[in-house]
Order: structure tokens, then sequence, then C-alpha cells
């Protein structure tokens, strides 16, 4: 059965058992009456979420009311990146300015000027510095970081140091001069940092007749098709950010940027969030506690940890098998710890010399060990700390990341160095193979001086025996070896 | 797939006059890429011909190029790109620097386009430089005589750059040009970017360039020519490389052999002797080689640091005169 609460401001609700269509929408219209978003509801039942836990939930709903309304918003709204591409001129930074004012009048998001956004101020990320302006709204269904830069570097540097992958973007075009030659570049680079997902938005249709708003429209989509992206279906959203900004004729402003905001809701997919993947917890250290045995302790970067859970401890060439038999947090015992928290974990039968900081506990087969990939790596120009020198091809580093370091080689991809502010596609091959995945972020020191940083892009199959052995020989070696194969 | 349901739609509709305005619209866009709505004055000043409006837009290219362009005047361009270009002789050579606002642009193919005329006309005009008696000539121009410099169809620099600025909608800038020759002197000239696989259509372009200026020693008897002509041209495109990637300040002493060998004896001396002392060597050589160096020949070798430059030029009988080294956006 579905419980349905209401108390002044607050409405807890469960989810009902029984989910036959007919059922489900009758719930839903009791719940449309006492105001709770539909778009809201439908997303909570698709994951599962919000529901405030089932049981004689009658009479005690102040439980639930958290401290102020806001909050509870907040934590219930899945988080979703996107960001502004296009050229200079056609409105970008208009558009998301034009976007927070239309949802603070909802209070939604709190009001930016253009010149907050317009100015984007130089942040340092990972002590890299990046031109991005990052503006946070909500809508009814998500909660967004929106992005906006105002160049290729900027978004890859963004792409590399960011701790979220962009889900999708917003392209503006203005109406009055279509796609302009470098539409294309801009393209190319969502490709290049992997977005899938793009929306068109057709700007300043109060200066262009409808007649070139369309001929703007069929081009774009064109272009997009020619480029790799759905062209035909995607959605393109014409209206004008400046009326949008300035409160004039609201049906090609306010209302079109409501209009982008639904589709932006609806065409972005959701991103899965940390909670729901299958635990991962990277060693940072192994007590060993008499009387009680061994305890890891680490940050806990996905999922949820319950005792009595099998395990995994991955890392070094070596899989252990064990079980977790106690979580703890503060020195008091959790039932389960989530995502996020700083813990330690007891675990069964395993002993202290066996396992050691670098490794990553884990769910039983969910990671793998590699030791080769290509990565995309940026590399730091003096002023942010590195060592002012290209890297070349061939050269020996040291890659850290999680808790583990291990050296490696450098294969660089299409370029013949990588100078200090530049990015680079770079192939990796380690001679210790460790936990790796795509989209794992990692640090490059030579010398204990930190030279660039990336983010894994792709596994590649494992090293042959004989190919580590090469890679800690130096230039002559290569030579003999090149030298052979042309034989 | 679009283009072609437009076109059939086209013929389908009774051509009433606004369809057929449309694809006529479309047709002069796909074509000259000028905005739709200088393609719609066009036509409509031209009663929907599409030849004369072909024309009307170019001529129109020209001046609102030159409005746009004085509206983006102001605009900082920090971004763009370093070309270069030598004569087939390996004796002229000039190397410019193009600016524009964005990256996106900079990897555009109608920008690289301006870059190409602005180098080819750079390189006419170093063509016309003489070279100085015994030694090579050394010009640098500046963005205002780099705007006056004529390139193709007649036209300025500054006229090409101004069209470009009206199809880009980002304002263009030359910033320097040096212009090299060396003809007549025995000397020749090496260059390379920084990427060098961001080619525009004639010339190597990228975000670093530099040239190098040097002379062959033939004299040495233990290389064969022949052979050897593949590993020189790759040991001076690595230099090129070194150039870009260390930034020596100034091509800087090169030790000549006497001293090395004199170096040589000491140590073995020293290593007969007494080993302590050798140590001590070892100490001073490494104390030597920590502070950074800023003359080129002084340099550990960028591909192998065992090596200074100056060994590895020596092995190979290359005489460094002098380089050049651009760096997209430096001040």
């Amino acid at each position: 059965m579905a419980t349905i609460l209401k108390t002044g401001k607050l409405i807890c609700y469960t989810l009902p058992k029984n989910k036959s269509p007919a059922h489900l929408n009758r719930y839903f219209q009791t719940l449309h009456r006492y105001n709770v978003p539909l778009q809201r509801c439908l997303n909570d039942i698709l994951r599962k979420q919000n529901a405030v836990s089932v049981g004689p939930v009658l009479g005690r709903a102040r439980m639930y009311a958290a401290p102020s309304e806001k909050k509870v918003f907040q934590r219930s709204k899945p988080h979703c990146n996107i960001g502004t591409i296009g050229h200079v001129d056609h409105g970008k930074t208009t558009l998301t300015a034009a976007i927070t004012k239309v949802l603070s009048s909802k209070k939604m998001a709190k009001m930016k000027q253009y010149a907050d956004i317009d100015n984007a101020p130089e942040e340092k990320a990972r002590g890299i510095t990046i031109n991005v302006a990052h503006v946070e709204y909500e809508t009814e269904a998500r909660h967004y970081s929106h992005t906006d830069c105002p160049g290729h570097a900027d978004y890859i540097k963004n792409m590399i140091t960011g701790t979220n992958q962009m889900d999708g973007a917003i392209l503006v075009v203005a109406a009055t001069d279509g796609a302009m030659p470098q539409t294309r570049e801009h393209l190319l680079l969502a490709k290049q940092i992997g977005i899938s997902h793009v929306i068109v938005f057709i700007n300043k249709i109060d200066a262009a007749d409808s007649e070139m708003v369309e001929l703007v429209e069929m081009e774009i989509r064109e272009l997009l098709t020619e480029m790799g992206f759905d062209g035909e279906n995607l959605p393109v959203i014409k209206g004008s950010a400046l009326c949008a900004l300035e409160g004039k004729e609201p049906e090609i402003g306010e209302k079109a940027i409501a209009t982008l905001l639904d589709k932006v809701d609806e065409y972005v997919p959701q991103p899965v969030r940390d909670l729901d993947k299958p635990f991962m917890l990277p060693v940072e250290h192994v007590y060993s506690i008499p009387g009680r045995g061994t305890v890891v302790t680490g940050r806990l970067e996905r999922g949820i940890i319950k005792k009595g859970n099998e395990c995994e401890f991955v890392g070094y060439n070596k899989v252990i098998k064990s079980m977790i038999t106690g979580v703890e947090m503060f020195h008091k015992i959790l039932e389960e710890a989530q995502a996020g928290d700083q813990l330690g974990a007891l675990i069964k039968g395993t002993k202290r010399d066996d396992l050691r900081r670098g490794m990553v506990l884990a769910k039983p087969g969910t990671v793998k060990m590699q030791d080769f990939v290509t990565t995309q790596v940026y590399v730091l120009n003096k002023d942010e700390g590195g060592n002012g020198k290209p890297l070349v091809p061939y050269q020996q580093l040291q890659m850290y990341s999680k808790t583990w370091d291990c050296a490696c080689q450098l294969n660089i991809i299409g370029k013949e160095m990588v100078m200090p502010g530049e990015d680079c596609s770079v192939e990796l091959k380690m001679i210790r193979p460790m936990v790796l995945e795509q989209g794992q972020r990692f640090t490059l020191r030579v010398a204990g001086v930190t030279v660039g940083t990336g983010v894994i892009t792709e596994v590649k199959k494992r090293l042959l025996e004989e190919e580590r052995r090469g890679l800690l020989e130096g230039k002559k070696y290569r030579e003999k070896k090149k030298a052979q194969s042309s034989e | 797939m679009l283009k072609s349901l437009l076109l059939i739609r086209g013929i389908h509709i009774p051509s009433t006059n606004w369809s057929s305005n449309k694809s006529q619209l479309l047709k002069l866009r796909k074509k000259t890429g000028y905005t739709f709505e200088s393609c719609k004055k066009a036509l409509q000043l031209n009663d929907n011909s599409l030849e004369k409006s072909e024309e009307w837009l170019k001529e129109e290219a020209q001046r609102l190029g030159w409005a746009k362009a004085n509206k983006l005047a102001n605009r900082a361009t920090a971004q763009g790109l370093i070309a270069f270009a030598i004569d087939n002789r390996k004796e002229i050579a000039t190397m410019v620097e193009v600016n524009c606002e964005t990256d996106f642009v900079a990897r555009n193919k109608s920008f690289h386009s301006i870059v190409d005329v602005v180098t080819s006309s750079c390189l006419d005009f170093a063509k016309k430089q003489k070279a100085l008696e015994n030694s090579f000539s050394k010009v640098n121009l500046k963005s205002g005589e780099l705007m006056a410099l004529s390139g193709a169809e007649g036209k300025s620099l500054a006229d090409h750059v101004a069209v470009t600025i009206g199809n880009l909608g980002e304002n263009v800038t030359l910033r320097r040009a040096t212009c090299l020759n060396t003809q007549d002197t025995g000397l020749k000239i090496m260059g390379l970017t920084h990427p060098s696989n961001l080619t525009g259509s004639h010339f190597l372009c990228g975000k670093y360039g530099s040239l190098l200026i040097y002379r062959k020693q033939l004299d040495t008897d233990k290389i064969n020519q022949k052979s050897m002509e593949h590993s020189h041209e790759e040991i001076l495109r690595q230099m090129c490389q070194h150039v870009i990637g260390m930034n020596p300040k100034s091509v800087g002493v090169l030790k000549t052999d006497d001293s090395v060998i004199f170096k040589d004896v000491a140590t073995n001396k020293n290593v007969n002797e007494n080993e302590d002392s050798s140590l001590d060597n070892i100490d001073e050589n490494k104390s030597n080689s920590e502070i950074e160096e800023d003359g080129m020949l002084e340099q550990d070798f960028l591909l192998d640091p065992s090596m200074t430059v100056g060994q590895v030029a020596t092995d190979y009988g290359i005489d460094v005169l002098d380089f050049v080294r651009y760096e997209c956006g430096e001040t």
C-alpha cells in the first residue's frame, strides 16, 4: 500500500507495492493533488529512491522533516552536468544568464548577471588554471551544473581535471548567422570529450524571420548528422535569450527557455549514480588489531558496503578473496557505509602482510588489473608547477592514481612531443598491472615534480611479459629491436 | 539526406514565390558560406539570380569584413597559429604568427587559408631581400608592415584579413613575421612546427615554430654523404624540435674539441691516480649541469639527455649559426 502524508510544508510518500499501471496512475493523481511535481514522482519510481522508508509512517512524519526544505530537494534530485558550446557572439553567456533568470523566478537558481558569467574566472582545479564559468541551477527533475568555457583547450582541461563527465551539451547558434565555419570544430570537441547528446538552441530569432530560422534548423541538423550525431531527431529549440533576460516577448523568451530546460531533462540521459554501482574502496592503510584481525581503511568511492559482503582485494598482480565482517566509522560500528564515507573495514581471514596500500577492495569480479592504457593528458606549464620541459616519447614517468603509484613508459600519439600547457593523447605502459578503468584520473610525476595530469580514455590489451621487460631498457635496446624486426 | 528532401520538396510543391526563394537562399548559402542574412539581401537585390547575387556578395564581403573588423578590433587575440615556409633550395625562409580569439577558429580551414596567404606573401617578400656578404639577412616584420604587404589577387593582406574576419566573426590579427635569406652564402635553413600534424593547405603550421640556420661541413671524411642524407635531415628536425621544446635563448658557445680532449685526459689521469679526486670532478660536473643552460649548444639534447646539443652537432658535422623560435601568444 502506498502511504502519502502531508504536513504543513513537506510531503512524505512511499511507493506502492503493487505497481500495475492502473494502480500507479491513481497514485500519481493523488500525489498531483498535493502539488508534487509529476516529473519528480516518475523519476522516483524509476530509480526507487526518495521514497521514505516503508513502514508505519503514519503519525511520524515529522521525523523525516529535514531542517530546511531546500536541503531535502537537493538530495532528492539527481545531478547532471551540461555545458554550452558555440561561437563567441551567438549568445552562450546570454543564454546561461537567461536560464538562471527564468529559474530564479521559481526559486530554483540564483540569478547571475551576464558579466558574472562572461568574465569566466580563472579557476584552479588540481593546480591547473582553467578559464571556466560554473553555474548551478535546478529544474523540477534534476540538479544541474552548467559549464561554459571560452576555448577548446579549456574544455579539454575541464574534462581531464573535472570530477564529472559532461553528460550533454547545448549548442547555441544565432539565427542571423546560421552555423559558422568553426561550428564543425565545436562539434568535434563535443565528440572528443565524449558528449553524445547535443541539444540545439537557435538564438536571436527576434532578429530573424521565420523562414531563415527554418533554414538554419535544417542546416544545423544536416551538419550534426554529418558529424555523427543524431541530427534528425535531436531537439532543436528556437528562442531569444535576450528577450528572456529582458523579460520581453515571453513567447520566444521565457517560454523558449522553459522548453529548452524540459528538453534537456528529457533528452540527456540520467547518469548512473555512484551509490548504485558495485562497491569499491582503494586501500589507504592496513592495520592488524590484536584479537580482531586485519582492518583496512580508505574512502569508499562508490557503492554501499554492508557487514557480511563478499569482497576481493585486487592489485600488484594479486587477487585475494575475503569477506567483510565489520564496518566502522569514527570508532562506531556502522550497519552500512555509503559512497563518500571514510571508513575502516574488518576483513576475515586475511593476513596483514598480504594486503598493502594501493590495492582496491571491491565487489568480486567488478574490477580488473590492467597495464596498457590510452589516456588524455594535460602537461602542466611552469606557472602551474610543472618542470617546464616537454614530454618526449619513451620517457619514464611515475603514475599516481587512487592510492597506488607505478612506473610507466610514455608513447605520444600524433605528436612528436607534448609541450607544457598542451594536451595530448598518450599511451602508457606500466611495469606492473594495477586496478584501472576507463574514466579514472591520475597524475604523472618525474623526479618528484608533478608534470601532468590525465584521464584514462581506453583500456588496451594486457602487455606480454617480453614487452614488459622491454619497458625498462634504454634507447639502444629499442634501436636494436627495431633493426631486428625490419630485417 | 535533408538536402535531397529539400530539393524534392522544392520541386513538388507548386512553385510559389516563397519556396523557390527558399531553395535559392539555401543554395546560395551552401555555395558561398556567407550568413543567411546577407544571402537573403543579395537575392532580394538581384532578383533571385544566383550568379549576380554571388558577385554582389563577394563585393559586399570586403565591405562587411572591414565593418566587422573595425567593430572587433579591440578584442584580444591570444590564440592562433605559427606557420613557416622554406623555398626548395632551403635558402629562403619565413615564419609568421597569425592570431585569433579562440582555438576553435585556429583549427578551422578558413583560418588555415588566411595563414597560407600571409605565409606565401611573406616568402615573396623574403625573396626580395638580399643576403649580406658571407652571412644571412634577417628581417623582422611587425603587424603594421605585414598588413601593408600585398597578397593574392592583388589585394593587400589587410583586405584578406578583413574578409576572413567577416567570415569567421572573430578578430584576426597578423602579429609578426621573420624573413630569412641566405642566398649564395652556402648556409641552409631547416624549420619545424609543433604540433606538426596540424597542416594548413600548403605550409606546416602549429602552436610553436622554429627555424634553424646551419652550415653543413662537407669535409668530414668519415661521413658517407649519400647514406647520411636521411639521418642528417632527421637530426636537423630533432634540433628544431629541441629549440621548440627547451626554449634556448641564444646559440651559445660550442666547446671546442681541444678542451673536451683535455678534460678526458685530465679525468683519465685522475682515475689512475686517485679515486677521490675523480669523484670531486663528477660532483663539479653535476653542479655545472644543474644550472639551467640558456645557450642551445650547451643544453642537454632533448631526445638524448646524455649528450649536449653541441656534441650532437659536431658528430653530424652541423654548424648552427642562428635560430628563430616563435610561440603562439607569447609576449
